[in-house]
Parts: C-alpha cells; sequence; structure tokens
C-alpha cells in the first residue's frame, strides 16, 4: 500500500494534500479540539501539534485510504487535545498506566455482540476508557496501524503503545465476559 | 433488530458517534502564531513529501546547483513562460539567500547548503529569556536536522519562536510578503532577510539568518526591533 501511496507523491497536489485538508476541515478539528478544552488558546495548540506531528511523518497519512484521512487527523487532534488538557488538569493517566502489566496475547476484536442492549452497553463502556487507550485501539483497529506506527502517530514510545492497546482491548474482552454472565 | 458487532466494530462506532455528534461553532480568527506553526507543519509535510518520493526511487534529495547546458535552457524556458503568461516572477539576491517573489509572497531558498553540518550538532538557543515567557517546546517538535524551540507568555497571545536547521533540511521558505515588507538584515555580523508585518495593530517580524553552520530563524508578534534584539542574542547553548 505505501509503494502505491509513493506511486503518486511526486505530484504537487500530493504534497499539498495536508493543506487542502486543513482548509476542508478546519471547522471540524476546531470544535473537536474546543469540546474538550473550552478554550481558543489551547485549541489553536492541539490543531497545530497534530498537523506537526502529522507533517513530520507523511507516511502514516498516505497509508491510510482517502477517504479516512480526515478521521485519522482527527483521532490525532482529539488526542493532542485531552493531553494538553491532562496537563492542565495535573491528569498523570497516561504515566501511570506505563507501569501496568502487559499482555503480550494477540488482541482479539473480533467476537461478537449479539444483543442491542449489549452494544450500547459495551459503547457506555468504550466511552469509560481514557481517550489515550482508547485511541490507540482505534488506530491498530480501524487504520490497521502497526505498534510503531501508533507509536508515532500519537508521539509516545512503541513499548507505550503497545501497552495502551492492550489495556484497552482487555478491559473491553473483561467487560464482555462479565456481560455474558449477568 | 438482532445485528451482530465486533469489538472492532463497536470501537470504530463510538468514534463515529463521537464525531458526529460534535456540535458545529464559529471558527475564530486565529493568531498569528497558529498561523504561522501550520505554515511551518505544511512546509515539512512537503518537505518530508519529497523526501519520501525519492528516498523510495533512491533519488538523492538534493543536487549541487550547477550551471550547465540544461539548467540554462531551463531557466530561459521558464522566464520565457513567465513572460508570455504575464505573471513575471522576479527574483533576488541577499548573501546566502535568493528570493523568487509571486504577488502575496516570497519563496526563500538557501543559494549555498554546503559548508554546514548533515545534523544538529550544537543548539543554538536565546541566552537571555525576555520576562514572562517560559518555554513550553515538546521534543518531537525537533527532529536531527532542525531544533524547534517556543516560548509563550502565560495568559497572553506573545510568544518567541526559535528554530534551527540545517542548511541541506532548510529547503525553502514561503512568507507572506503580500502584507509585509522584506528586507536585508545582520544579525552579529551575519546576513540574513527580516519579514515584518503590522496587521490590526498587530506587530509580527520574522528574522531569518545564516550564522555560517546553520539557518537560524525567530519570529515573534513584536517589533523588528525587539525581535533582532532577540536574535542577536541566540548562542550556542551551554
Amino acid at each position: 500500500m505505501i509503494s502505491a501511496a509513493l506511486a503518486v507523491l511526486g505530484s504537487e497536489a500530493e504534497r499539498n494534500e495536508l493543506s487542502h485538508i486543513y482548509e476542508q476541515n478546519i471547522r471540524l478539528f476546531y470544535a473537536v479540539a474546543f469540546s474538550k478544552l473550552h478554550n481558543q488558546h489551547d485549541a489553536e495548540d492541539a490543531i497545530q501539534e497534530a498537523f506537526l506531528s502529522v507533517a513530520n511523518n507523511p507516511s502514516l497519512l498516505f497509508r491510510v485510504p482517502a477517504e479516512k484521512r480526515v478521521a485519522y487527523i482527527n483521532i490525532i487532534v482529539r488526542n493532542k487535545a485531552y493531553t494538553i488538557w491532562n496537563k492542565k488538569h495535573k491528569t498523570e493517566e497516561n504515566h501511570t498506566e506505563l507501569y501496568d502489566t502487559v499482555f503480550d496475547e494477540d488482541i482479539s476484536t473480533e467476537e461478537k455482540v449479539i444483543s442491542d442492549f449489549s452494544c450500547r452497553q459495551i459503547l457506555k463502556f468504550i466511552d469509560t476508557l481514557s481517550e489515550a487507550n482508547r485511541s490507540a485501539l482505534y488506530l491498530k483497529i480501524h487504520f490497521g496501524f502497526g505498534n510503531d506506527e501508533i507509536a508515532d502517530a500519537l508521539g509516545i514510545s512503541e513499548e507505550a503503545a503497545k501497552k495502551r492497546i492492550s489495556r484497552a482491548a482487555s478491559r473491553i474482552r473483561q467487560y464482555m465476559e462479565e456481560l455474558k454472565d449477568e | 433488530m438482532n445485528k451482530s458487532y465486533s469489538v472492532s466494530d463497536l470501537v470504530s462506532l463510538y468514534y463515529e458517534n463521537e464525531f458526529a455528534c460534535i456540535e458545529e461553532i464559529p471558527v475564530p480568527g486565529f493568531s498569528l502564531r497558529h498561523k504561522s506553526s501550520m505554515k511551518r507543519a505544511f512546509r515539512k509535510f512537503k518537505k518530508n513529501s519529497q523526501n519520501l518520493y525519492l528516498n523510495s526511487y533512491n533519488i538523492p534529495a538534493r543536487r549541487k546547483n550547477r550551471l550547465n547546458r540544461r539548467t540554462i535552457i531551463l531557466a530561459i524556458v521558464l522566464a520565457f513562460l513567465a513572460l508570455i503568461s504575464g505573471c513575471a516572477v522576479a527574483q533576488f539576491l541577499s548573501g546566502n539567500f535568493r528570493g523568487e517573489v509571486y504577488h502575496d509572497n516570497t519563496e526563500l531558498f538557501v543559494v549555498d547548503a554546503s559548508n554546514s553540518p548533515e545534523f544538529i550538532e550544537y543548539k543554538y538557543n536565546l541566552t537571555e529569556i525576555p520576562e514572562g515567557f517560559s518555554p513550553i517546546t515538546e521534543e518531537w517538535f525537533s527532529t536531527p536536522f532542525m531544533v524547534y524551540y517556543l516560548y509563550e507568555k502565560e495568559n497572553t497571545r506573545d510568544h518567541i519562536i526559535l528554530s534551527q536547521s540545517t542548511k541541506a533540511d532548510f529547503g525553502s521558505i514561503h512568507l507572506n510578503t503580500e502584507k509585509g515588507e522584506l528586507t536585508d538584515i545582520t544579525v552579529n555580523g551575519h546576513n540574513g532577510v527580516c519579514l515584518s508585518i503590522i496587521e490590526d495593530n498587530d506587530n509580527y517580524a520574522c528574522i531569518i539568518w545564516d550564522n555560517g553552520d546553520y539557518i537560524l530563524e525567530i519570529s515573534a508578534n513584536m517589533e523588528k526591533e525587539k525581535v533582532l534584539e532577540l536574535a542577536e542574542k541566540v548562542e550556542i547553548e551551554k
């Protein structure tokens, strides 16, 4: 997929893609950042940090299918917004979890949930996960990123990325088990 | 309805719902600092995309400027095309900088990228940080070829951005010369250029200079003279 993307990177339009995405979707990016931070200055910071992060490694953006690229940048903007918010409010969730146990097992996310009730319950549960863990898992399953790519996208170490994914997936699985038992 | 979902579906659905229910809010006029950072991001993306493309075909990223026959013919063709299309591009030279002047911006290049370290071997920084400003730069802003510092004054929009890049990494930069004036400047005896903009009573100045080893760039929402004072206080970090 990367080589296919690279084949068209020579054009000026491709090299300017990031600025086009920004211009076309700035309202959405701003709304995403502002909804968490409620402050223009911080929302601007979240957006610019997200775009600098994407600019540092364009291969990740080109690895994402064109129709999902806005969603990908949205996740990065949202993640930066949560990081800024956590810093301001002295929340240490990202640091403390690094000392958690890491499960090296395969992350199976294909187990089927049948009832709508269960589905709603799990969506509510996903909402209780930290954004750091949730976004890492989303990058893994929705965009098919490897741990190293998630680490690059979120500006964390590969080990931290692995821990976040493992933690999110295992917590969801654990919750599904509890739902089955009820 | 008994549709079956996987956890993958649900995590994706969660984000779809999240983004779908975000309320649209009016986008404000963004600060100069934001605009400057976004320009930097787009420039970096363009350069990294170009390198990605070149690397994929094992094409050297940069070639030495040589006035060979092909270059001269290309220059004549470009000048002719510019003439017949009515969009003449003026050029200027200032020390080690070359500029291509368009109607709303000037693209600035480094003329001679040789005699510069391949990587950032020693970092430059402000020896004296103006009162009230504090550094807020994240480490990932910087690369082995570029160092980036950001200073902000708390509870205000005042900021100072300082960057240091290898000459090879500098590539080019688009300066908004539609609203600003580009002039020659000297920083501690080194040649450079200065862009100063006054917009809605806000001052903004950006000074770019070649200190012999690296290209340094400092910008702030301050008057040109104050930014020059800051530039003169940039020294090797101890």
